[in-house]
């Protein structure tokens, strides 16, 4: 790589600076003693502990958690289905318009879909809670996977399913023991995306959630509306830091293998 | 296993070319076949990739599809193993119509073209994959698998990763994958295209001797004549889609059906003419490009006046020295071209009419008295038996 500019070297340290400088403070000032936001107390880590204290709080971390696993578990079966039919499903006419209304939802405002969604859930009268917003997540969430896996599967050598069914196996157990180990790695990058997404959500979860099933991004945003506390700091870093690896465990399980 | 593989050794009297053994179902009136195409056609979009086939191919045969890129080979063969179906016509194996049979119930097995090993499976359990679909007992399945390793000479290597494989260690674990279900045909997809000249060589004897002694019939599919030559007891010439013709490598060598297989199956010279008349047993043709009326032997559907072509093999060509006697056709040419193959010379010789003749000499001796120099005046000759008469 050639040496960089004097120029080059400042765009890119403003370009990181206005990326990383907010999530930056936010980090540092969870482990701030003063109880006041903004100004510098000394470090201290008894926000993390206040923060295991908080009860409503972790109830909320414990629905993300379980509507994240939940969510991303079923979306990613669905979506692999989805993207191995798309895949193996001969060209007919109309594939291209079913392929653009399974990407649709990534493109909807996401305002739109939890409104959408909403009304079907008062129109079966579907109670409204944990289940409520895992299948908003699912419905969000299995378009991402079904993005990821048919990536993976259309670079996939269609005759090694071909010789698994020549050597006797029957369409499912070659699926199963062929085709899924080998695009297993989309697979799991796709459940990690589901479940970053899941968590991450607020605008779904605030149309579809209920008495009992708050969501921890909705608890966060909540309580910032009476003013931003250290606490809300630390659990924030704690978010920041779970999906940090998610994220380099998706680009590790996604990244080419090294050339042999 | 009871070997009864047929003698190699014997001879029948007069045979067109040379005789490999004394197998020959396709003669035999009585004889059903394995496998059998009746009317086969399959299009994609607009090509016409298998376009009315009518094929049949014997148990413990050897069989090779041979024809250029394109012409439909492995899609015939694809058919047979299931993963594409006729537009029309049938297949069938054993006398029972194979429509409709998905792929893992055929009693067929396929070595793939690009062998379409298992990544994330060992050689052993590559291997070992179709015996596990079958349900058999492990103790089975294990002794099985050491058995065929050690045929293909893999059994050291049980433990590696495909990707840790040399290019013909992943064509002999392919070849056991295949016959470790000991199926009623292997299907070959160009098995042997990613070897080199020395180890595909080996491999064809090999091959050979697996398929006489495992007793299983083969269908292979390759575009190089030699070696469909060298494995195969018939060969189906296949071009555009069709069939052009079926014969044994001798047949279709010694007696190509029109002028395209006769120039597709090694080199051959082709005088065109008009046939003049009867010649004792034969005919004699006058031929513009050979400058001379050339005399042949007996031929079917020709007379007086039909357009033919003279078909001659360089080695069936000879250069002619002096004092020699001369056989029934030659030519006086200039030699324009020498290529010293080493077993072999080439010779390409300039006739009056300006068309260029192949010739070969074997090299049977270190040194030649008067050897044939460039630019040399030559005469060349050739016996009436020694062509073929084409009429299309
Ligand atoms: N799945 C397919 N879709 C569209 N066209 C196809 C398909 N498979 C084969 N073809 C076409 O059918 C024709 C015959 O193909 P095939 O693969 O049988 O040729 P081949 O004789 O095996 O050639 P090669 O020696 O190059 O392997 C070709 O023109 C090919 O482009
Ligand atoms: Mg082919």
């Amino acid at each position: 790589m050639k040496g960089l500019s004097r120029i080059d070297l400042a765009a890119l340290t403003f370009g990181f600076a206005f990326l990383y400088l907010p999530i930056l403070i936010l980090v540092v000032y969870s482990f701030n003693a003063s109880k006041l936001v903004t100004v510098w107390g000394g470090f201290s880590t008894e926000w993390y502990a206040a923060l295991f204290r908080n009860k409503a709080l972790m109830d909320a971390a414990g629905v993300t958690f379980r509507v994240g696993i939940v969510s991303a578990t079923i979306a990613t079966i669905l979506g692999t289905m989805a993207a191995v039919a798309l895949v193996r499903v001969p060209r007919f006419t109309g594939k291209g318009l079913f392929t653009g209304l399974l990407y649709a939802p990534i493109v909807m405002p996401e305002v739109i879909t939890g409104l959408s969604l909403l009304l079907l859930f008062v129109a079966i009268d579907l109670d409204r809670g944990f289940w409520s917003v895992t299948i908003a997540h699912v419905t969000f969430a299995m378009c991402y996977v079904a993005v990821v896996v048919r990536s993976r599967l259309s670079t996939f050598d269609r005759s090694l399913e071909e010789a698994a069914a020549d050597l006797g196996a029957t369409p499912l157990r070659a699926f199963f023991s062929v085709t899924l180990p080998l695009i297993a790695p989309a697979v799991a990058a796709g459940w990690l995306l589901a479940f970053t997404l899941s968590i991450d959500d607020l605008v779904l979860a605030s149309f579809t959630s209920g008495p009992g099933a708050t969501t921890l991004p909705m608890r966060i945003y909540g309580q910032v509306r009476l003013g931003v506390t250290p606490e809300i700091n630390a659990i924030s870093t704690l978010m920041i830091g779970a999906v940090a690896l998610v994220v380099i465990a998706v680009s590790l399980a996604t990244r080419p293998r090294a050339a042999r | 296993m009871i070997l009864d593989s047929p003698s190699r050794s014997s001879r029948s009297a007069p045979a067109i070319g040379a005789v490999r053994r004394d197998f020959a179902p396709w003669k035999d009136p009585g004889a059903v076949p394995l496998i059998r195409y009746e009317g086969v056609r399959k299009r994609f979009g607009a090509t016409a990739a298998v376009d009315g086939v009518d094929l049949s191919v014997f148990e413990r045969e050897f069989f090779c599809l041979l024809g250029p890129s394109g012409c439909g080979k492995t899609t015939l063969m694809r058919m047979l193993g299931g993963f594409e179906t006729p537009d029309e016509g049938r297949v069938t194996l054993a006398g029972r119509d194979l429509s409709g049979v998905p792929p893992h119930l055929r009693p067929v097995n396929m070595m793939f073209q690009s062998y379409a090993l298992f990544p994330h499976m060992t050689v052993a359990g590559n291997v070992a994959f179709g015996l596990k679909q079958d349900g058999l007992p492990r103790t089975e399945i294990a002794a099985r698998v050491d058995a065929v390793l050690d045929t293909v000479q893999m059994r050291g290597l049980a433990d590696r990763k495909p990707d840790a494989l040399s290019g013909g260690q992943k064509q002999r674990v392919a070849l056991a994958r295949a016959l470790v279900k000991r199926p009623k045909v292997l299907l070959l997809d160009e098995p042997l295209g990613a070897l080199d000249k020395r180890l595909r060589e080996e491999t064809q004897y090999e091959l050979m001797d697996l398929q006489v002694a495992l007793g299983i019939t083969f269908l292979m599919v390759t575009h190089d004549q030699d070696e469909a030559m060298t494995m195969a007891d018939r060969i189906a010439i296949m071009d555009e889609g069709r069939i052009v013709q079926v014969g044994t490598p001798a047949e279709i060598y010694e007696a190509p059906a029109d002028r395209g297989v006769a120039a597709f199956l090694g080199d051959v010279t082709i005088f065109e003419g008009v046939v003049q008349g009867r010649d004792g047993e034969g005919w004699t043709v006058a031929s513009e490009p050979a400058g001379c009326v050339l005399r042949v032997g007996e031929a079917a559907g020709v007379a007086p006046g039909t357009a033919v072509g003279v078909a001659i093999r360089p080695e069936k060509l000879r250069i002619v020295a002096e004092g020699d006697p001369a056989p029934a056709n030659v030519m006086d040419g200039e030699v324009w071209d020498i290529g010293y193959l080493g077993d072999w010379t080439i010779y390409r010789v300039k006739l009056a009419s300006g068309l260029i003749v192949r010739v070969s000499q074997a090299n049977a001796a270190r040194f030649v008295e008067r050897p044939v120099g460039w630019e040399d005046r030559v005469r060349i000759g050739f016996d009436p038996a020694s062509a073929v008469v084409l009429t299309a």
